[in-house]
């Protein structure tokens, strides 16, 4: 790992063609610019993270869990009628 | 083949059908064939189930049944992963949560799964867009949406 300080306007360089500029730092928010080849996958970490967390839970469903009346006509979800 | 399932027992499937996920999916990168299974008929659910992995399945959704007005915008490099040659080749889930009471069951928009039918590779994307969120009611949205109707 390593740790930068890094001003304003000022950029990093990772590899021949990755660099990523501090666009603007204003109070705890920073707007990074990020130049890379379109094979590299660019990810907000935290987002990935939740979504993670979201299938974990997903995953304990069971079967019985989906007790509930919703069908599907003419590309609509519907709940159907309890009557 | 058959494979076996904790929920469904053992079934049988089509080779030809097995979704690949060369990053399996968000925490689950280990597990990288699935196939899907009608819920009910009529359903809008399915299970997303893996293949050598009993115990693993996902309820999913196609979330356009829900939310017509649902955008998916995939990177470059999304499509370049699922080797993506005509978007209309493109099918996608949203993976579904269900707690104890499932009129509050979610889904996930912001991290849908995304299938190329014509070679069945497939990936969890992560969208940009912050309008999606991982747990978004879907009861509600229904219920709204016939409301308004």
């Amino acid at each position: 790992m390593l740790v930068l300080k890094r001003k304003e306007g000022q950029a990093i360089d990772v590899g021949d063609d990755i660099r990523i500029i501090l666009k603007e730092i204003k109070g705890s928010h920073v707007k990074v610019v990020i130049s890379a080849p379109s094979e590299v996958r660019i990810r907000r970490a935290e987002v990935e993270r939740q979504i993670g967390a979201e299938n974990i839970r997903a995953a304990r469903c069971r079967v019985e869990d989906l007790a509930i009346e919703v069908s599907v006509a003419d590309g609509k979800a519907r709940r159907q009628d309890k009557t | 083949m058959k494979i076996a399932t904790s929920r469904f027992g053992e079934i049988e499937i089509n080779e030809n059908s097995i979704v690949t996920m060369p990053e399996g999916m968000l925490g689950f990168g280990e597990i990288k064939e699935y196939v899907l299974i009608q819920h009910n008929e009529g359903s809008p659910f399915l299970w997303y189930q893996a293949v050598r992995e009993p115990n693993l399945a996902f309820v999913i959704v196609d979330p356009f049944t829900f939310f017509p007005d649902y955008e998916v915008q995939l990177t470059e490099e999304d499509l370049e992963a699922l080797k993506c040659e005509k978007l209309s080749d493109l099918a996608v889930f949203a993976v579904v949560v269900i707690p104890e009471n499932p009129e509050n069951m979610t889904a996930n928009l912001r991290g849908p799964i995304v299938i190329n039918t014509e070679n069945r590779i497939a990936r969890q994307v992560v969208l940009a867009d912050g309008r999606y969120s991982p747990n978004h009611p879907i009861i509600a949205a229904l219920k709204q949406r016939e409301n308004a109707e």
